[in-house]
């Protein structure tokens, strides 16, 4: 199996789309600091404080799992655009484990990208308060918001490749994350606005780990990151059962 | 044991039956023709015999064993199924390396093998950027990592210009001649027929032949040219010989020039021109197909 991540993990050094969505990640969580804390106390939005920090490092968590998402399905479903899937399959006929070499090499990578914004974030933000008077207080908060970032684009990254290998079609897939992102499961939230369910729904859970959630009622991190992981265990399961039985022609 | 072994492989898709209780073994060493018109369920039979289409039934091994239970398959088959099964941004020798790992060879069999199929130089360049040419060198390549003892090449001549379909031919033949069992398909059946050593000929999902080239052209026609070809078909007919006469020409199948001159000497009859005709490959093909055909109607 280790053999099998780190080719996967080859494969992603040697396409530019992924070299450039980890390099992304930082310059990302960097420049979202910088905008978020540059508008700070200009037009309504509240000035820099005790909660800043906290919310410098979970901020860039959005787009960190968006672009995690994405190389997921593209790592995944581009064997099949690509045609690659036949030159895949045939180095390692043992399917199941090239999907799992997926999984595991996209939540390492997920989980670079996010560890690599959390990282740029902090070393924007920590100076930048400092220089504002703010004190920067590392406790348990700012620990479980980071491991939640990390944690995140991790699961989203393993999501991405469950994805991938669910539709095999890589446009048709990112098509599908990006409306349940940014439409589906926002409009099933503001329909069934008083039922306890949708803080257990993917994004909802996916938001919870990183405190992005609705504090009084979401999930805690620990248990929306045990909920987002189920959800990705299902699917890839599923991927990994139909990845087994289809025909590569 | 035969090197490769079909047992009544039959896929069917819905109604369609793809490939039709294909029984067929190959004897290690030689360089096969897999031959068949578009739709005859070559490549489905190759993709049945490498593991990546399951059979609806029947079984497909090399040396007894199926593909997927091949302990190191890359070491034992070497396959090129299509040309385009590459990701454009990579780097030719990033492809090679990929599945190197992917195999569990040494990374360096990478810049080996482009050596071996003569890319070396456009190692570093990205694959969206090479020729068809290059792309089914680069196929090769792949193949050969494992240095496998069978090569698997699916149409590998698609899309050659006349200088690669040449190159394509002498590479194969310097695989065989390194001891490699080569399986090779192709529609095209005049290029084929200057590489193989023995031919399988499909049709519609079903084995028409499997035969040696030897056994499939032997025994040319005689064919003779004279004002009086009527009274020589008639008495050559006479003799049992199967014969045809068209105009001024008599074609004698199953026979020998020595036996035609004979009886041409007998009867004393003028003749202008007498000469050999080999039957290629493409006539065998053709009557063969048409054959098959015929029995299905």
């Amino acid at each position: 199996m280790t053999r099998l991540i780190r080719t996967e993990l080859l494969k992603q050094r040697a396409t530019r789309s992924f070299v450039a969505g980890v390099v992304a990640a930082p310059v990302l969580g960097a420049f979202i600091t910088v905008a978020v804390y540059g508008a700070a106390g200009k037009n309504g939005n509240a000035p820099l404080g005790a909660d800043s920090f906290v919310q410098a490092l979970g901020a860039p968590a959005s787009v960190i799992t968006l672009i995690a998402v994405v190389l997921g399905v593209l790592g995944m479903a581009g064997e099949y655009r690509h045609q690659t899937v036949t030159t895949t399959f045939l180095a390692t006929p043992r399917r199941r484990d090239v999907v799992v070499g997926k999984l595991m090499a996209h939540a390492l990578t997920g989980a670079l990208m996010g560890l690599l914004s959390v990282a740029a974030a902090a070393a924007v933000a920590g100076p930048w308060l400092q220089r504002e008077g703010v004190a920067v207080v590392v406790d348990s908060e700012v620990a479980s918001i980071a491991a939640g970032a990390v944690l995140s684009a991790s699961l989203y990254g393993a999501l991405g490749v469950a994805l991938g290998a669910l539709l095999r079609n890589q446009t048709a897939a990112i098509g599908v994350v990006i409306a349940w992102l940014l439409a589906v499961e926002g409009i099933v939230t503001d329909v069934f606005q008083r039922s306890a369910f949708v803080h257990w729904m993917p994004a909802a859970a996916g938001r919870a780990m990183v405190g992005a959630a609705d504090r009084a009622h979401g999930l805690s991190a620990p248990v929306a990151a045990a909920v987002f992981a189920a959800y990705v265990l299902a699917f890839a399961l599923v991927a990994t059962r139909l990845t087994l039985h289809r025909d590569v022609s | 044991m035969a090197a490769i072994e079909l047992r009544n492989l039959t896929k069917r898709y819905g109604s369609v039956t793809a490939v039709d209780a294909v029984t067929l073994e190959l004897t290690a060493g030689t360089v096969t023709g897999l031959l068949g018109p578009n739709g005859a369920g070559k490549t489905t039979t190759l993709r049945m015999l490498l593991g990546l289409v399951t059979p609806t039934s029947g079984t497909a091994t090399f040396d007894g064993r199926c593909y997927v239970d091949l302990d190191k398959p890359a070491r034992t088959v070497g396959a090129v199924l299509e040309a385009s099964s590459f990701h454009p941004g990579r780097r030719a020798i990033d492809h090679l390396r990929i599945l190197a790992s992917a195999a569990g060879l040494p990374a360096q069999r990478a810049n080996a093998a482009l050596e071996q199929v003569g890319m070396a130089e456009h190692a570093r360049r990205r694959i969206g950027g090479f020729s068809l040419g290059m792309r089914q060198r680069l196929g090769l390549a792949a193949a050969l990592l494992g240095e496998p003892d069978v090569l698997i090449l699916d149409e590998p001549s698609n899309g050659l210009d006349p200088e690669g379909v040449h190159w394509l031919r002498t590479f194969i033949r310097g695989q065989a001649d390194t001891g490699r069992t080569v399986v090779v398909s192709s529609h095209l059946l005049a290029e084929v027929s200057q590489t193989v050593d023995h031919v399988v000929i499909m049709d519609r999902g079903r084995l028409v032949t499997s035969a040696s080239l030897a056994e499939l052209t032997t025994q040319p026609d005689v064919v003779v040219r004279s004002p009086e070809a009527e009274r020589l078909r008639s008495e050559l007919s006479h003799l049992g010989i199967d014969v045809t006469a068209a105009d001024d020409v008599v074609t004698a199948s199953g026979t020998t020039p020595e036996q035609v001159g004979r009886v041409i000497g007998r009867l004393g009859l003028v003749v202008y021109e007498m000469r050999l005709e080999q039957a290629d490959l493409e006539d065998v093909f053709f009557s063969l197909t048409a054959a098959s055909e015929g029995a299905m109607t």
